[in-house]
């Protein structure tokens, strides 16, 4: 009976230290994926000292002109209003765009939001969807400004290209 | 052994609450920049004209750069033909805007169809002998004609649009 006893203890301490052991070591896992996580938060500030690297490159600002992206050839997908495509706002002006595209009848397919300069248009979203062939005779329009409100208009451009939807 | 276990899973459910807060962040969204066929360059503004000048005075200067595809591009000012008061639309002044070519200037008339220029400064082109590409920077010149009517204290503008047109060999 004794024995047994004894037996029965033994088995019972096992079990307790190999459930300790499975335990720590859970918790050890647990730590190192902490560990493991936090750690890989700090790349994701890195972005933020690029962004500080790159701003701290020196852009010539231009002061009494503006750049404009011109295009020749857009090419769209057939039967979709958002296609992959956006406008860019060269860094060194110191104006927004309000950029719009308008086919050769005069309708107008897409009107940006203002577009400050260092950003784009983000994606094109089409007035309507279009179907396969060439536009020729669109106009990519750019309207410039001196503020973000848009009330002081600066010289802008329009520039002709055809839309190719495939 | 209770704490211990409490201990495990409050660590498990903070990472359950990590994963989804990473989740979040990870979300992005896309659009394609294409570099540009080409560029171009104009005046900013509004420009400031002498008062009672009546000879013609230099508004800026036209250009291209970074080709790549483009055969030829042309550039035609559009303008509506007069000084608007910034306060007032209804009180204008004449403007007019002139091209130089070899010591002439040529009017560009707005008169035209969708009011843009008759002249079609040629800014970037190909020699057609040797094929060598070349630039002619466009410059043009604003002219009042008559200032009599203008508000003394007044500020007036103008804004003008550039029209480009540009042949490629890509197009059909």
């Amino acid at each position: 009976m004794g024995v047994e006893s004894e037996k029965t203890e033994a088995n019972s301490a096992k079990k307790s230290f190999t459930l300790n052991v499975i335990l720590s070591f859970l918790l050890l896992v647990a730590v190192a994926v902490i560990v493991v996580l936090v750690w890989n938060r700090r790349p994701s500030e890195s972005p933020n000292e690029t962004t500080i690297t790159e701003q701290s490159k020196p852009v010539e600002k231009l002061t009494d002109s503006i750049n404009i992206p011109g295009y020749v050839l857009l090419t769209f997908n057939e039967g979709e209003l958002t296609q992959d495509f956006a406008v860019p706002n060269p860094e060194e002006n110191t104006c927004f765009f309000k950029i719009s595209l308008v086919l050769s009848d005069g309708i107008v397919l897409w009107t940006s939001d203002m577009v400050a300069p260092g950003e784009n248009s983000g994606n094109i979203v089409l007035s309507k969807t279009m179907e396969k062939g060439d536009y020729p005779d669109a106009i990519l329009k750019f309207e410039c400004f001196a503020d973000e409100a848009g009330t002081q208009a600066l010289n802008g451009a329009e520039t002709n290209l055809t839309i190719r939807v495939k | 052994m209770k704490k211990f276990l409490a201990a495990v899973l409050s660590l498990c459910i903070m990472l359950g609450i990590n994963a989804s807060a990473y989740a979040e962040e990870t979300l992005t969204l896309t659009a394609t920049v294409p570099e540009p066929t080409y560029k171009i360059n104009v005046p900013i503004n509004t420009f400031s004209l002498e008062y009672g000048n009546t000879t013609y005075q230099e508004l800026g200067t036209l250009s291209t750069s970074d080709e790549d595809f483009v055969t030829s591009i042309f550039i035609m000012p559009q303008y509506d033909g007069y000084l608007v008061n910034e306060e007032d639309a209804n009180d204008k002044i004449e403007l007019q805007l002139y091209d130089n070519f070899n010591g002439e200037y040529k009017l560009l008339n707005n008169a035209g169809k969708e009011s843009r220029s008759n002249v079609r400064p040629k800014v970037y082109g190909h020699d057609p002998e040797t094929g060598a590409e070349y630039h002619q920077n466009f410059k043009f010149y604003a002219l009042v004609p008559d200032w009599s009517n203008a508000s003394l204290g007044e500020t007036y503008k103008a804004v003008i649009t550039y029209h480009v047109e540009v042949t490629s060999p890509l197009l059909p």
